[in-house]
C-alpha cells in the first residue's frame, strides 16, 4: 500500500466512504519504507478487499504480458491479439471476478489504437483504450445492478490501482447486461484522470439522435458549457464513421432479381444463372442432393476516415453522402450458422459405413432381405426401412437406362482417384453405389434389396444379350479398380463377344454384312466345318481336330492348304522356303483376366516353384494359338519364319553385319531381303538350341486360323462365372467394395464443381485421395469380421470428407456470387479456409464449437461495382424496410449499423497541478471522445472525458 | 508388394524389357549364380524367389521374369501389378532395346504402384565393343525419371548382385506399397490412426 500518497489521496477522496479513507491514511504512515508489507491488521473487510485487488494487480504488473502468457492467459476468441487473465476475489459474501485484458504487443504501439481495427474488443472500441481491467460480480448476469454498489466497487479498484501506480483503466458493468452499460476510470499519470461512461437505448431513440446532426450536437453538448446555439458556435470536432450494409438473404426472390440484373449487365453469364430454383443447380453434386447455401449474404463495411467537422450543418451534409464516397470498403461473409447435421455425401457415406459394420452379421445378402419380410425377428432390423418398390424400380430404370453410354474411364475425375480401389465414376457399379447412398436411408437392408434386383437385372442383360449399360464392351480390365467393376467389365466384354459369335454364325449362314474383326477373306474361305457348327460347339473344336495335328506338323502337304486367317502381308517379308510374301495372321486377343483370376494363376505358378523351365500355361496357349494362326496364314512357313515375325530379335540376318545380334531388321534389310531371296540368316543361338521349347510347340501346333481355334477366352463360361460371383457375393464383400467405390465416386463428383482458382481447395481435394486410399486399404484384405479399428478409421474418414465437402460448398457458393470479382472470392475463401482448417476436428465425438467467422476483406476500387450490384433495390414485398430514417443509403438500403467516433483534442496549457515536468504541459490530448453505435432504433453511446480534477 | 514383418520383407519384383536384353540371364545369375551362353527365350513369365540379407533385415524377393516379346505386353500389368520393385533391362548393344525400356518406364509411371522402386539396368556390359547406348545417356535419363541406374553383365556377373542389393536397401525406406488386390492374403500391419491424417 505504500505508493505515492498524492494520487492515493486524490482517489480516496472520490470514494464514497470517508471513514475508510481515514483509516487507511493512518496505516500508510506506519508502513512507510516497507514496500511489500502484508498487513494483517487491516481493520475492515473493505480494506482487505482493496488490498486483495492490489496484490493481484501487482502480481499481474510484475509478471508482464510474456509471463502471463506462460501462466495461461487466454486468447480471446474474437480478437487477434487480446489476452485475458482472470482472478477471483470476495467481498461481503459476494465474489467478484477481476479480468485483465492485455495485448502482447502493447509495448510497441502503446499509443492510440487504430480507430477501426476490426478485431478490437468492444470496450477498446468504445473508449479508445488498449489494455484494461474489468471487475464484475460473479452472478448470473455478471453485472452490478445498482449504481452505488458499482461506484463503490470502482473506487476500490481505483484505490488499488493507484496504490500500485498502475495506469490501467478499470471498468465496472452497471445495470442490465443488455444495456452494455459501464462506468470506468483511469488515472493518466499525475494530472489527468479519465472517466468513462457507456449506455445504450434499446428502443424509441429520439428522432434527433437518429441523425448525424443530432449526434454531433450530443457530443458538443458534453463540453459546451453554455446553452449557446450550437448550430452557430463552431467546435473543431474530429469525426470518423463506419457504416455496415447487409445484403438481403440469398433466397429465391433475391436471386431472381440478382440474376436478372446480372443477365442485363453481362450476357456471358448465361451459364451461371439459374431460374431461381436452387442455388447449386449447376454444381456437380446437384444430381444427388441439393446443399443448403452456406453463404447467407455479405456485409459491406464502408469506412470514412477521420475528418474535421466544424458545424452541425456539415454533419447534416455528411448524411447525404453516398457510401461510394467512403475511403474504404470491406466485405465480410455471413455464413449459414445451422449446426444440425448437413445432408451431403459425407452424411450418407457415414450411413454406408454403418451398413458395412452390419454386413458382417449375415452370410448371404438374402438374409437381410428375408429378415425384412418377418420383421418380428429382430427389433433393430425393423428400424431399417426399405423404400417402396416403385422407388426401387425407378432407381433401377435409371441405372440401366439404355442410352447411358460410358464415356471413358481415364479422363473422369482426378488421376489420383485411381489410388482408391473402386469403380470409375459413371461406371455401372459406381452409379449403383451412389444410388445406394440415397436409396432410403442407406441401410443394409435397403442396399441388399437393391443389390439383388441389380444382379437380377444384370443377369437379364446377359441372357437377353443386351449390352450392359455404362460399361465399355472392350478394352482391357483395369486391375486398379474394385473386383465387382472388373467382373462387370469382363461380363460386358463377354457379352460383346458372345454377340459377335452369334453374328458370325449368322453371317456364315448367308448375310452380306460383315463387321467383326475377322477379315472378309477369312470368312469367304472359312471352311464348311465352321458353317455347320454352332458357336458353342466351336469351343470344343480343337479336340475334334486333333487328328489333323499329325498331318499339319509334317510339312509335306502344307502347300496344298489354302491360306486362311490372313490379316495381310507383312512389310515386304518373304518366306524362307517358298517365294511367297509372309502373311500376318489374325490372332486371338490375349485372354482377359480379372484380379482374382490373376491371383489364382500366380499362386499356382508360385506353388510349382522355382524351376526355371516352368512357364505359365497361359502364355503357352497364346503362343500355340499364334503359331497355329501363322501356319494357317502361311501354309508354307517354317519355324524360322514364325520367329522372324513373332520375335524378330531372335533372327540374325547374314547380309548386314551391322544389324546382327538382337536388333530387329530395319527397312534396309527388308528391302534387301526382298531383292535377294531367299533371305539369309539364322536363328539366334538360344532359339536354335536342340530341344528348344518354341520349336517343340511349333511342331505340335496345328494350322488353324484364329476363328477356328478354341477361344482363349470362352465368353459363355466366363460370363456365367461372373454372374455366379455376383450372385454369391457375401454381404461384407459387397459392402467393402461399395464403401471404397462410394468414397471415390463421391469425391470424383464433388471435385468436378467449379469454384474458380482456389489453390487450397485444390490441394485439399488432392490430399483427400491419398487419405481415402490409406483408410480404405484395409477393406481390400479379406476379413471375416468387422474390425472395429477399421470402422473407426472409416468414420473418421467421413468426418474428413465432410470438411472437404463443406469447404467446397462454400467455395462454390462464393464463386457463383462473386464471379465478377474473382480476386475477392479467392481472398474471402482464403480467410475462411484459414479460419476453418484449425477448427475442424477429425474426431468422431467432439463437437467443434463453431465460432462466428467474421474476417473482413478489403474491396478494391474496381470491385466496388460488383458489390454495389449485389444491393438490389428493395422490391415491394420488402417494404418493411422502407421506413428509412438514416441517411447514407446504398441503392436504397440503409445501413444495418452506423458507428461514429467523435473526438475533441485540446492542447493542455500548463496548469498548476503539473508541477513535475514541463513537457506534460504542452501535451495534445484527446479530452473528449464519444463512440456512437447504432441504428434508428438502437443507440449506444460511450463517452470518455479526460480532465484534471 | 512389400510386406514388412519383423525385420523381414517380402517384395515382389518384376523384370521388364525388350526381348533378348538378358532379363532371364540376370535372374539366373542372381538366383543360381549361373550363366548360360544361350538362354532360352522365355515364354510367358517365370517365377523365382531369393532372399537377401541387408543390414539387419532380410528381404525375400519374389521375382517375376517376363517375356520380352511384344505379343505378351498386354499380360505385363498382371506381373507389375502390386510389385514393390521393377528392374527395367535393356541391352547396351541395342538402341532399340533402350527406347523400349523408356516405354516401360513410362508405362510403370502411369500404371504402376507409385512407390515402386525402379531400376534401369544396361545389360551385356561385357560387350563394350558393340556398345550403342552410352552409360551417360542412360544415367541422365534415369536421373530425370527418378530411377537408379547400373550397367550389368550377367555373363561376367558384374553388378548383378549389386542391383538387387541396392533395391533391397531402398525398399524399407519406401512406403508399404499400395495394396494391389482384394485377394492379398498377407496381413499388413495396421496403420491405425494415421489414416485420417490429411487434415492434421
Amino acid at each position: 500500500m505504500a505508493s505515492s500518497s498524492n494520487t492515493g489521496k486524490k482517489i480516496q477522496a472520490d470514494s464514497t466512504d470517508e471513514d475508510y479513507t481515514e483509516a487507511e491514511h493512518e496505516e500508510e504512515e506506519e508502513e512507510e519504507g516497507l514496500e511489500h508489507f502484508d498487513d494483517f491488521t487491516l481493520a475492515s473487510s473493505w480494506e482487505r478487499f482493496i488490498s486483495e485487488i492490489e496484490s493481484v494487480c501487482r502480481l499481474w504488473m510484475s509478471d508482464g504480458p510474456k509471463n502471463l502468457l506462460v501462466k495461461g492467459a487466454v486468447l480471446l476468441d474474437d480478437s487477434g491479439s487480446l489476452y485475458k487473465v482472470t482472478s477471483e476475489t470476495k467481498y461481503a459474501l459476494k465474489s467478484y471476478s477481476m479480468e485483465y485484458y492485455f495485448e502482447t504487443n502493447s509495448a510497441v504501439d502503446a499509443g492510440k489504437p487504430a480507430t477501426w481495427n476490426f478485431d478490437l474488443h468492444d470496450l477498446q472500441l468504445c473508449f479508445g483504450i488498449k489494455e484494461f481491467l474489468v471487475i464484475a460480480p460473479q452472478s448470473a448476469s455478471g453485472v452490478v445492478l445498482d449504481a452505488p454498489e458499482a461506484s463503490k466497487l470502482l473506487s476500490a479498484v481505483a484505490i488499488a490501482l493507484s496504490n500500485c501506480s498502475s495506469l490501467w483503466p478499470a471498468f465496472v458493468p452497471v445495470h442490465d447486461p443488455s444495456r452494455k452499460a459501464y462506468i470506468g476510470i483511469q488515472s493518466m499519470g499525475t494530472v489527468f484522470t479519465r472517466r468513462f461512461e457507456a449506455d445504450r437505448i434499446g428502443s424509441q431513440v429520439p428522432i434527433k439522435l437518429m441523425h448525424l446532426e443530432g449526434l454531433y450536437e450530443l457530443f458538443v453538448s458534453k463540453f459546451a458549457y453554455s446553452t449557446l446555439d450550437l448550430s452557430v458556435h463552431n467546435f473543431k470536432v474530429r469525426i470518423a464513421m463506419k457504416l455496415t450494409f447487409r445484403t438481403l438473404p440469398f433466397d429465391d426472390d433475391y436471386m431472381k432479381n440478382f440474376d436478372a440484373k446480372m443477365i442485363r449487365s453481362r450476357e456471358n453469364l448465361s451459364g451461371e444463372t439459374s431460374n431461381g430454383t436452387q442455388w447449386d443447380d449447376d454444381c456437380s453434386w446437384s444430381e444427388w442432393y441439393s446443399a443448403e447455401d452456406p453463404v447467407k449474404g455479405f456485409e459491406l463495411i464502408s469506412t470514412w476516415s477521420e475528418k474535421m467537422v466544424e458545424s452541425s450543418m456539415e454533419m447534416a451534409e455528411l448524411e447525404n453522402a453516398s457510401p461510394h464516397e467512403a475511403e474504404k470498403w470491406s466485405i465480410s461473409l455471413r455464413l449459414e450458422g445451422s449446426k444440425e447435421s448437413r445432408i451431403g455425401f459425407a452424411s450418407q457415406l457415414h450411413l454406408l459405413v454403418d451398413a458395412l459394420q452390419m454386413s458382417f452379421e449375415a452370410q448371404f445378402i438374402e438374409d437381410f432381405v428375408s429378415a425384412a419380410e418377418n420383421p418380428g425377428s429382430d427389433n433393430l432390423r425393423s428400424s431399417l426401412v426399405i423404400p417402396s418398390p416403385t422407388v426401387r424400380d425407378r432407381v433401377l430404370k435409371e441405372l440401366f437406362m439404355e442410352d447411358a453410354k460410358f464415356s471413358d474411364f481415364s479422363d473422369v475425375g482426378y488421376k489420383t482417384s485411381r489410388a482408391v480401389k473402386g469403380a470409375p465414376l459413371e461406371s455401372l457399379f459406381a452409379q449403383f453405389c451412389l444410388h445406394s447412398l440415397w436409396f432410403g436411408n442407406c441401410n443394409i437392408r435397403a442396399i441388399s434389396v437393391l443389390w439383388i434386383e441389380f444382379v437380377r437385372e444384370v443377369r437379364w442383360c446377359w441372357e437377353e444379350s443386351q449390352p450392359l449399360p455404362r460399361m465399355p464392351p472392350n478394352g482391357s480390365i483395369d486391375l486398379s479398380t474394385c473386383l465387382i467393376h472388373q467382373k462387370l467389365h469382363m461380363l460386358a466384354i463377354c457379352l460383346e463377344r458372345k454377340c459377335q459369335l452369334v453374328e458370325d454364325f449368322q453371317d456364315c449362314i448367308g448375310s452380306v454384312d460383315h463387321i467383326d474383326s475377322m477379315s472378309e477373306e477369312e470368312s469367304v474361305v472359312g471352311d464348311d466345318l465352321m458353317n455347320i457348327q454352332t458357336p458353342s460347339e466351336n469351343f470344343s473344336g480343337k479336340v475334334d481336330r486333333k487328328p489333323e495335328d499329325a498331318d499339319l506338323s509334317n510339312d509335306t502337304k502344307s502347300s496344298n492348304f489354302t491360306r486362311r486367317g490372313s490379316a495381310g502381308i507383312v512389310d515386304s517379308m518373304m518366306l524362307l522356303k517358298s517365294y511367297q510374301s509372309m502373311h500376318a495372321p489374325y490372332t486371338q486377343e490375349p485372354p482377359l483376366m480379372t484380379e482374382d483370376m490373376h491371383e489364382e494363376r500366380m499362386q499356382a505358378v508360385e506353388a510349382f516353384g522355382d524351376s526355371f523351365n516352368f512357364s505359365a500355361q497361359l502364355e503357352k496357349d497364346i503362343l500355340t494359338s499364334d503359331m497355329s494362326a501363322f501356319k494357317a496364314a502361311n501354309p508354307d512357313a517354317i519355324f524360322e519364319d514364325f520367329i522372324r515375325w513373332h520375335s524378330p530379335g531372335d533372327w540374325e540376318a547374314d547380309d548386314d553385319p551391322e544389324s546382327s545380334g538382337s536388333t530387329s531388321p530395319n527397312a534396309l534389310d527388308i528391302n534387301k531381303s526382298k531383292d535377294s531371296w531367299p533371305p539369309r540368316g539364322r536363328l539366334s543361338k538360344r532359339m536354335s538350341d536342340h530341344g528348344n521349347l518354341w520349336r517343340n510347340i511349333w511342331n505340335k501346333a496345328p494350322a488353324l486360323p484364329a476363328s477356328e481355334q478354341k477361344p482363349l477366352l470362352d465368353p459363355n463360361r466366363e460370363g456365367e462365372k461372373v454372374l455366379h460371383y455376383l450372385e454369391t457375393l457375401q454381404p461384407h464383400q459387397l459392402l467393402e467394395q461399395m464403401v471404397s467405390t462410394a468414397f471415390r465416386a463421391a469425391a470424383d463428383t464433388i471435385s468436378q464443381t467449379s469454384y474458380g482458382e482456389l489453390n487450397q481447395m485444390e490441394t485439399k481435394i488432392q490430399q483427400l485421395y491419398p487419405t481415402m486410399a490409406s483408410a480404405l486399404r484395409p477393406l481390400q484384405v479379406n476379413r471375416l469380421s468387422a474390425d472395429s479399428e477399421t470402422i473407426e478409421d472409416l468414420k473418421r474418414l467421413c468426418v474428413v470428407f465432410e470438411h472437404v465437402e463443406k469447404l467446397l460448398t462454400v467455395a462454390a457458393s462464393l464463386h457463383r456470387k462473386l464471379i465478377r470479382a474473382p480476386r475477392l472470392s479467392r481472398e474471402i475463401f482464403n480467410d475462411y479456409y484459414n479460419f476453418y482448417i484449425p477448427r475442424m476436428g477429425t474426431g468422431l465425438t467432439e463437437e467443434v464449437v463453431e465460432k462466428e467467422f467474421d474476417k473482413k476483406q478489403e474491396i478494391r476500387d474496381n470491385e466496388r461495382e460488383v458489390l454495389s450490384n449485389m444491393f438490389v433495390p428493395p422490391t415491394a414485398n420488402q417494404s418493411w424496410r422502407k421506413v428509412l430514417s438514416m441517411g447514407n443509403l446504398l441503392n436504397g438500403h440503409e445501413p444495418i449499423l452506423r458507428e461514429i467516433i467523435f473526438s475533441l483534442h485540446d492542447k493542455v496549457s500548463g496548469n498548476h497541478y503539473a508541477a513535475r515536468s514541463g513537457s506534460v504541459s504542452q501535451q495534445d490530448i484527446e479530452t473528449y471522445r464519444m463512440y456512437i453505435c447504432g441504428t434508428s432504433n438502437d443507440l449506444r453511446v460511450a463517452l470518455s472525458v479526460a480532465s484534471c480534477d | 508388394m512389400a510386406t514388412i514383418g519383423h525385420n523381414n520383407l517380402n517384395a515382389k519384383l518384376v523384370l521388364l524389357g525388350d526381348m533378348g536384353a538378358g532379363k532371364s540371364s540376370l535372374v539366373l545369375r542372381f538366383v543360381k549364380g549361373q550363366f548360360l551362353e544361350f538362354q532360352e527365350s522365355t515364354i510367358g513369365a517365370a517365377f523365382f524367389s531369393q532372399t537377401l540379407a541387408v543390414n539387419d533385415a532380410t528381404v525375400k524377393f519374389e521375382i517375376w521374369d517376363t517375356a520380352g516379346q511384344e505379343r505378351y505386353h498386354s499380360l505385363a500389368p498382371m506381373y507389375y501389378r502390386g510389385a514393390a520393385a521393377a528392374i527395367i533391362v535393356y541391352d547396351i548393344t541395342s538402341s532399340d532395346s533402350f527406347s523400349r525400356a523408356k516405354k516401360w518406364v513410362q508405362e510403370l509411371q502411369k500404371q504402376g504402384n507409385p512407390n515402386m522402386v525402379m531400376a534401369l539396368t544396361g545389360n551385356k556390359a561385357d560387350l563394350e565393343d558393340k556398345r550403342k547406348v552410352t552409360a551417360e545417356e542412360a544415367r541422365v535419363y534415369a536421373e530425370e525419371n527418378g530411377l537408379f541406374f547400373m550397367e550389368t553383365s550377367a555373363k561376367s556377373a558384374a553388378n548383378v548382385n549389386e542391383v538387387f542389393y541396392e533395391i533391397a536397401k531402398r525398399l524399407p525406406r519406401a512406403q508399404p506399397a499400395q495394396s494391389p488386390a482384394g485377394m492379398v492374403l498377407v496381413d499388413r500391419p495396421a496403420e491405425g490412426s494415421s489414416a485420417a491424417s490429411c487434415c492434421s
